[in-house]
C-alpha cells in the first residue's frame, strides 16, 4: 500500500506552521510589558518673588544657500537662541501653568512685493541648547518641522514638561533651532524677507 | 534662465557682526539697539505691579469697558523700547494659546483692547502699562480671545527678522446666553495580524468641533464592541484642554487585542465641560459619534481553507488508497482462481467409487 508522503508532509509542515504561530504570538504578549524607570530629583526653590522671562541672541538671522538640486533651491541658517528664565517661587507658580514659545513665520516677501514664497517652505529642527540650572529635565523641545505644507506655523520650540513642584526652582532653558528653506528652482531671483514670530506664553 | 550670482539674498548681516557691535550700548541711556540680549516678562497687573495673576479672565456685558495692567519688566543691562500689541486669541492644533502675528489684522476681541504703540523701559525696573478693554454692543454672548504682548522686532529690509514677544492671554466673557455645545465626527479602520493567533488593533479617528460660544475643555471616550457585544473596550482619548468657540480638535486612538470578528462599532463621545471654575456653565449634554469598522478575519480564514483542504486531500487519499487496495485484493484473488483452475486436473484426488465401507 502507498502511502502518500506529500500529504503526510503537508499536514506535519501545517502543523508546525500553527504552533509556531500560537507559540510566537504567545511570547509576544510577554514582551509587550515595558517596565518605566522612576527618576526623582530634589530642587530646592529658590529665594525672592523671581520672573518667568525670555531672552533673544540677536533678532535676524541669515539664510543661505545649501545643496540645492536642479529642482529645488535649499537654504539653511540658524535661529537665534532663545532662552527662557524662570526664577519664580513655587507657590508663585499657578497650578498646572506650562509656558511655552511657540513660532510662527510669515511668508516671505521680495522688496519690490510681487513675489511670495508661501512661509510652509520654511521648516526647523529645533535642539536644546545646554542650559544652566536644575531645571533641564522638565523641558523639552518641540518636533521637527519639514519645509513642506503646514511648515512653520504655530509650531513648538521649547516648553515645560512639567509643572507645579516639579519646577520647583526652576532654571535657564534654552532652545535653537537650524532653519531649512525649500523652494522649486523656478523661483525668482531676489531677495526676500520674512518675519519668524516667537511667543512666550503661559 | 540664468540667476544673478548673488541668487537669492535672505539676510543682509550675519550674527557675529550684530553680537559684537551691541556689547558698547550698556551704558548710554538712549534705547539699546536691536543687537544686545535683552530679557523681559510680561505680567498682568494693577497700577502698583504684577498682582501674581498668569492671565486677564473677566465678565462682561455688550458695552463694558475694563481697565487692565500689562507689567513690563526689564531684566537686561540696557534701556529697551518694546512694541505693544494685542491682537485676536486662539488655540493651536497641540492646545496651546497663541495671538496673531503683527503683520495679520485683527477683527475679534484683539480688535477690543486699545493699548500704546510702545514703551520704554529702563534697565533693571519696571514699567506699567494700562489698557482697555471695551466691548462692542453687538458682541455675542461667549468666551472671546485675546493677548496682549511686549515684543522686540528686527528692522531693516533684506533680513529674515525675528520678531519675539512675551505676553499673556485677556479672555472676556460675554453674558447672555451661554451655549456650550460639541460636534464629533468619528471613522476608524482595523489592522490585523499575518499571524492567526495574534490579535489586530482598532484605530479610531475623531474631530472634536467646539460649535457652541464658550471654550470648552473635553475628554473623549472611545467604545468598541464587536457583535453580539462581543470584545467590548473603552478607552479614552488625550484631554483636550481647551478648545475655543469655533476650533476643530483632532486626535486618534488604538485599541490593541482586538480579534477580527468581521465588523466593530466604534462610538466616540465628549461632554462639554468648563475649562475653569470661574468660568463656569450649566451641565451640558454629551456628544457621541458612531462609524462601523470592518474587520474580516483573513489570516484566520486562510489557515482554515489550508486545513479543509489537508483533511479533503486525506479523506480523498484514504478512499483512492482503499480502492487500490481492494483492487489489489480483488486482483490477486482472480490470479489466484485462475493458477487454481488451470492446474486443477493435476491434484490428486481421492476415488471414492471403490469406497467402502469399513466393517470390523
Amino acid at each position: 500500500m502507498k502511502k502518500s508522503y506529500v500529504l503526510r508532509g503537508s499536514v506535519i509542515a501545517f502543523g508546525a506552521v500553527l504552533l509556531v504561530s500560537a507559540g510566537s504570538a504567545a511570547m509576544a504578549e510577554e514582551e509587550k510589558d515595558v517596565h518605566g524607570i522612576g527618576v526623582e530629583v530634589e530642587i530646592a526653590p529658590l529665594a525672592g518673588p523671581g520672573a518667568l522671562a525670555m531672552t533673544v541672541d540677536g533678532t535676524s538671522t541669515t539664510l543661505v544657500e545649501g545643496e540645492s538640486t536642479d529642482l529645488e533651491r535649499v537654504f539653511t541658517g540658524t535661529l537665534p537662541k532663545v532662552t527662557v528664565t524662570d526664577t519664580r517661587a513655587p507657590e508663585d507658580v499657578p497650578e498646572d501653568s506650562f509656558w511655552y514659545v511657540v513660532g510662527t513665520a510669515g511668508n516671505f516677501h521680495d522688496d519690490t512685493k510681487t513675489s511670495t514664497i508661501d512661509a510652509s517652505n520654511l521648516g526647523w529642527t529645533p535642539h536644546l541648547v545646554a542650559g544652566e540650572g536644575d531645571g533641564t529635565p522638565f523641558v523639552e523641545v518641540g518636533g521637527d518641522v519639514a519645509p513642506s505644507e503646514p511648515g512653520l506655523v504655530d509650531q513648538e520650540l521649547l516648553y515645560l514638561a512639567e509643572s507645579g513642584e516639579a519646577n520647583a526652582g526652576g532654571g535657564v532653558f534654552s532652545a535653537s533651532a537650524d532653519l531649512d528653506l525649500v523652494v522649486p528652482a523656478a523661483v525668482p531671483a531676489g531677495t526676500y524677507s520674512s518675519t519668524i514670530t516667537l511667543s512666550l506664553f503661559e | 534662465m540664468k540667476f544673478a550670482p548673488a541668487a537669492i539674498v535672505l539676510a543682509a548681516a550675519s550674527i557675529a557682526t550684530l553680537l559684537s557691535a551691541g556689547s558698547a550700548a550698556a551704558a548710554s541711556t538712549e534705547p539699546a539697539e536691536s543687537t544686545d540680549d535683552v530679557t523681559w516678562s510680561v505680567r498682568p497687573g494693577d497700577q502698583n505691579g504684577e498682582d501674581g495673576r498668569s492671565w486677564v479672565e473677566w465678565e462682561a456685558d455688550p458695552g463694558d469697558e475694563q481697565t487692565e495692567h500689562m507689567v513690563v519688566t526689564n531684566h537686561g543691562d540696557a534701556d529697551v523700547e518694546f512694541q505693544l500689541s494685542a491682537a485676536d486669541g486662539y488655540f493651536t492644533d497641540t492646545g496651546r494659546f497663541n495671538m496673531l502675528p503683527s503683520d495679520e489684522e485683527s477683527i475679534a476681541a484683539g480688535a477690543w483692547i486699545d493699548l500704546p504703540e510702545s514703551i520704554t523701559v529702563p534697565s533693571g525696573a519696571a514699567e506699567v502699562v494700562p489698557f482697555t478693554v471695551t466691548v462692542p454692543d453687538n458682541a455675542t454672548p461667549g468666551d472671546h480671545a485675546a493677548g496682549v504682548a511686549a515684543s522686540i522686532r528686527s528692522t531693516g529690509d533684506g533680513v529674515v527678522g525675528v520678531e519675539s514677544r512675551v505676553g499673556f492671554r485677556v479672555m472676556t466673557r460675554v453674558e447672555g446666553e451661554l451655549q456650550p455645545q460639541l460636534a464629533v465626527d468619528a471613522s476608524g479602520s482595523y489592522s490585523g495580524e499575518v499571524n492567526p493567533f495574534s490579535s489586530g488593533s482598532v484605530d479610531v479617528a475623531y474631530e472634536v468641533e467646539n460649535t457652541g460660544n464658550t471654550l470648552l475643555r473635553a475628554q473623549p471616550e472611545i467604545a468598541l464592541t464587536g457583535p453580539f457585544g462581543v470584545g467590548s473596550q473603552r478607552v479614552a482619548g488625550d484631554e483636550i484642554v481647551e478648545l475655543a468657540p469655533g476650533e476643530t480638535r483632532r486626535g486618534t486612538v488604538r485599541v490593541s487585542d482586538a480579534w477580527p470578528l468581521i465588523t466593530y462599532d466604534a462610538s466616540v463621545t465628549a461632554t462639554p465641560l468648563p475649562v475653569s471654575d470661574d468660568l463656569g456653565f450649566e451641565a451640558a449634554e454629551p456628544v457621541t459619534a458612531e462609524a462601523s469598522i470592518l474587520a474580516m478575519p483573513w489570516s484566520q480564514l486562510v489557515v482554515l481553507a489550508l486545513a479543509l483542504v489537508l483533511v479533503t486531500w486525506s479523506v480523498w487519499r484514504r478512499r483512492i488508497d482503499k480502492k487500490r487496495t481492494e483492487r489489489l485484493i480483488a486482483t490477486a484473488r482472480e490470479e489466484a482462481l485462475a493458477e487454481a483452475g488451470a492446474g486443477g486436473g493435476d491434484r490428486p484426488h481421492a476415488d471414492l467409487s471403490r469406497a467402502r465401507p469399513i466393517t470390523p
